[in-house]
């Protein structure tokens, strides 16, 4: 079954082509037919294309909403200059897997999309003003283009932390406000985390239930996630993406009455401390730099540059931080897996996590470290080691062709080995 | 010398009075003479006084106001009723320490208190509005009371974390906005942190800077600090008393994006968020019913109120979360400390949050764990036990008659 991928972000939209079904489930061996981006949607648009095994195309076009990008999209994938093997006509995308942020409550697993789950997704809006949106787009235009008769899926950033229990989701605050409001921690990246869960066992060769890991998904966004016995136990993000760690511009924890302290002192308005926190904080708000972490390991290197420095180690305590409290709080784990664009690509940035852990057990093996390079998979600590460490490239979008491909076909007797215990008949 | 040792609430003032010198601080030896508290001042205020080894006096008086407290505590304490040895006159107080709150950047160390200390605090006033403005009162009261020729030392609630680097006590914020507004974490409770660390070096007889400990405070409000080599390294509240583990009344560390949400979704105004933060949630918010660890713990065990475990689990597992993150922040730590009211009265509680923490070599002795309680101190894990757990009563009244001491003499 060819899946196209979408992931609709608010002016950009990412896609793969992935084929799946059954048997290459089994083997593990899914296919990316193509890939690419669109970004800057809504004005002079940057496209990158690229079909597996061909040199990528790059052009720039003005596309003036989602629709308009993924007609872009589409466009390109049946034309015979893409040379996209068994890809001749749009009839040959047998089914739309979307990536939506927010399934809130209500959504435990990925689910074919009909009427009642648009609406559910709408429902969730007030809890992703910023992206649910943007992934309703991406539907909408995808049955305007495909048509009603091509099956639709969506898979929920959300639902691999459906598992986590009360003492991992409830804050501290008044018990009303959750059943008021549905304030609760969430949590993000989950599909993410579910694929390493599962590309861990695979490498391991253990069951699903045997999974005792900490996942750490260090990308644009960061996020660490608990996994107990192979589901979601604690994850960092909470009711939105700002909790938890350091990130390119998010700040992670702060203590909450700063909010109020600002609106003082600068003057803001709530909206405008939101902002301040979402996008001029992190790695760009203590450097005064930027967000990008390999441009303050070059400024490191070449300038000592004090708050580079500084706003790397922060960033690694942070996550030092979350190794430590969720073994404590899962009650130990075999090991700590690093993905996401820094940790897949930055030995660095994972010599400096990962420093000082022994106590816990890990112990880094350097060499293995700087050999493990992007794209690459490998152990990066010493054998005596009682707490393991490992780099896995992410791959969000084999598991939203998946899902979307089971979700179609209902098939239930493997539904466990990827669901990891979820109800079956859902 | 006789130290009388002064801490100002907003409407509480508690005081012990506790004798301490050269001789006696070697030895170890120093003692406390009285101790009490004034409840609900500006209106019918509830006293408890009590001299060492004599039964509780209590009554209730209409008192004003702090200078009224002081007043009231200083009367007692010279009177023949009171029974307290070694005082029966004013002449018999030799210097006052007042524990302040916030010391913001500039207050590392006790320090003498003068007219410029006063300025300084009232600096700090912007920081901690709800705590100083209390502690200046008393620092005023004292000096009318027994006048400006009895010396007053401040003691920080701040202090001792001082020590923290930049990685511990800088937010993931814009860095003008700690430059500028010196928004940064401050942590508090050091001065019991501090008394935790000297306690446990006297236990076991080793340098101050071979303490690797985390000290857990967990009383009304709660903290926990990673010492590391004697100083603290980082430590869980941070710009004020909110942030970090969950409290009797208090949210600790939620999602930032919550108040926004809040202002919209109930209409409230960041201030009204912050009292809701401050004063509904915590342990009271969760369960609905208290923010009282032990009637908690009694409707969990005579009604099975859901809501009450729920709150006690939500608490012992952000304890559990500290724990682990501080081993692994500073990379060692060959104890955990535990102190305030749960801390030091519940191994319920205890057993709790050691429960799972094998796995970083904690590993609990249920019967010396049970043992440790109202007021006794001791070793509550398993000999050689890898990371030692310990419960020593809280005492920083003790640390802050020996910082006045200790200065006066110097100067």
């Amino acid at each position: 079954m060819n899946v196209l991928v979408l992931n609709c972000g608010s002016s950009s939209v990412k896609f793969q082509i992935v084929d799946t079904n059954l048997e290459l489930i089994n083997e593990d061996a899914d296919r990316c037919l193509a890939s690419g981006i669109v970004e800057r949607v809504g004005g002079q648009a940057l496209i990158t294309f690229q079909a597996q095994g061909q040199p990528k195309e790059r052009r720039a076009e003005p596309l003036r909403d989602h629709r308009a990008a993924i007609d872009s999209v589409l466009r390109w994938i049946v034309s015979k200059s893409a040379n996209i093997e068994s890809i001749a006509s749009l009839a040959d995308i047998h089914a739309v897997g979307h990536r939506v942020v927010h399934g809130g409550e209500k959504f435990k697993q990925s689910v074919q999309i009909d009427d009642a789950v648009v609406e559910g997704i709408e429902d969730c809006i007030d809890l992703a003003p910023l992206h649910n949106p943007a992934n309703l787009k991406g539907i909408r235009a995808t049955t305007e283009l495909l048509g009603e008769g091509v099956p639709q899926v969506a898979v929920f950033d959300t639902s691999f932390h459906s598992t986590m229990p009360q003492t991992s989701y409830l804050y501290a605050i008044p018990y009303q406000l959750y059943r008021r409001h549905k304030i609760r921690r969430y949590g993000f990246h989950g599909t993410s985390h579910r694929y390493l869960a599962y590309r861990y066992r695979k490498l391991q060769n253990i069951e699903p239930d045997a999974v005792n890991i900490i996942t750490l998904h260090l990308g644009n966004g960061c996020s660490a996630c608990a996994i107990k016995n192979g589901q979601s136990f604690n994850t960092s993000m909470g009711f939105t993406p700002l909790e938890g760690l350091v990130m390119g511009t998010r700040a992670g924890n702060i203590d909450p009455s700063l909010i109020e302290y600002l609106t003082i002192k600068e003057g803001m308005s709530v909206s405008e401390v939101d902002t301040l926190l979402n996008k001029q904080s992190g790695l760009l708000g203590v450097s005064g730099l930027t967000s990008d972490m390999r441009e303050l390991l070059e400024e490191e290197e070449e300038n000592q540059d004090r708050r580079a420095i500084l706003a790397i180690e922060i960033f690694s305590r942070r996550i030092k931080h979350y190794i430590g409290a969720y073994i404590a709080e899962m009650g130990g784990a075999d090991a700590v897996v690093f993905s996401g664009g820094m940790g897949e690509r930055s030995p660095q940035v994972r010599e400096r996590i990962c420093r000082g852990l022994s106590v816990l057990g890990l112990d880094l093996d350097p060499e293995k470290n700087d050999k493990v390079g992007a794209g690459d998979h490998g152990q990066i600590t010493t054998e005596e080691s009682t707490l393991h460490a490992y780099v896995i490239p992410t791959n969000e979008e084999l598991l939203i062709a998946r899902d979307t491909f089971r979700a179609l076909s209902n098939i239930k007797q493997r539904w466990s080995d990827y669901y990891n215990a979820i109800p079956s008949d859902q | 010398m006789n130290v009388l040792v002064l801490n100002c609430d907003a409407s509480r003032v508690r005081f012990q009075i506790l004798e301490t010198d050269q001789d006696l601080i070697e030895q170890d030896t120093d003692r406390r003479l009285a101790r009490g508290v004034i409840e609900r001042i500006g209106g019918q205020a509830l006293i408890s006084f009590q001299a060492e080894g004599h039964a509780k006096a209590r009554r209730a008086e209409s008192i004003r106001d702090h200078r009224g407290a002081v007043d009231s505590i200083l009367r007692w304490i010279i009177s023949r009723e009171s029974n307290i040895e070694g005082i029966t006159s004013l002449g018999d107080i030799h210097a006052v320490g007042h524990r302040i709150v916030h010391g913001g950047e500039h207050f590392r160390r006790p320090v003498r208190i003068t007219d410029d200390v006063i300025e300084k605090i009232e600096d700090c006033i912007e920081l901690a509005p709800f705590h100083n403005p209390a502690n200046l009162k008393g620092i005023r009261a004292a000096t009318e009371l027994l006048g400006d020729g009895v010396p007053q030392v401040a003691v920080f609630n701040t202090g001792f974390h001082s020590t923290m680097p930049q990685a511990s006590y800088l937010y993931a914020i814009p860095y003008q906005l700690y430059r500028r507004h010196k928004i940064r974490r401050y942590g508090f409770h050091g001065t019991a942190h501090r008394y935790l660390a000297y306690r446990y070096r006297k236990m076991h007889g080793v340098e101050r800077e071979k303490v690797n400990i985390i000290t857990l405070y967990l009383g009304e409000g709660c903290s926990a600090c990673g010492i590391k080599e004697g100083n603290s390294f980082v430590t869980s509240m941070g710009f004020t008393p909110l942030e970090g583990l969950v409290m009797g009344s208090r949210s600790g560390t939620i999602d930032p994006s919550l108040i926004e949400y809040l202002t919209v979704k109930e209409g409230m105004t960041t201030s009204e968020i912050d009292t809701l933060l401050h004063k509904q949630s915590g342990l009271l918010g969760i369960s609905g019913l208290t923010d009282d660890m032990r009637e908690l713990l009694e409707e969990e065990e005579e009604n099975q109120d859901r809501r009450a475990t729920l709150a006690i689990d939500i608490f012992c597992r952000q304890v559990k979360h500290y724990i682990g993150a501080y081993l692994a922040e500073m990379g060692e730590a060959d104890a955990v400390v535990f102190s305030g009211g749960i801390g030091e009265n519940s191994p319920i509680i205890r057993e709790r949050i050691c429960d799972g923490l094998e796995c970083i070599g904690l590993e609990l002795d249920s019967e010396l764990n049970e043992a440790a309680h109202d007021g006794q101190a001791g070793q509550i894990t398993k000999d050689g036990a890898r990371l030692a757990g310990y419960v020593v009563p809280r005492n920083e009244e003790f640390l802050i008659a020996r910082d006045t001491f200790k200065l006066l003499s110097v100067s």
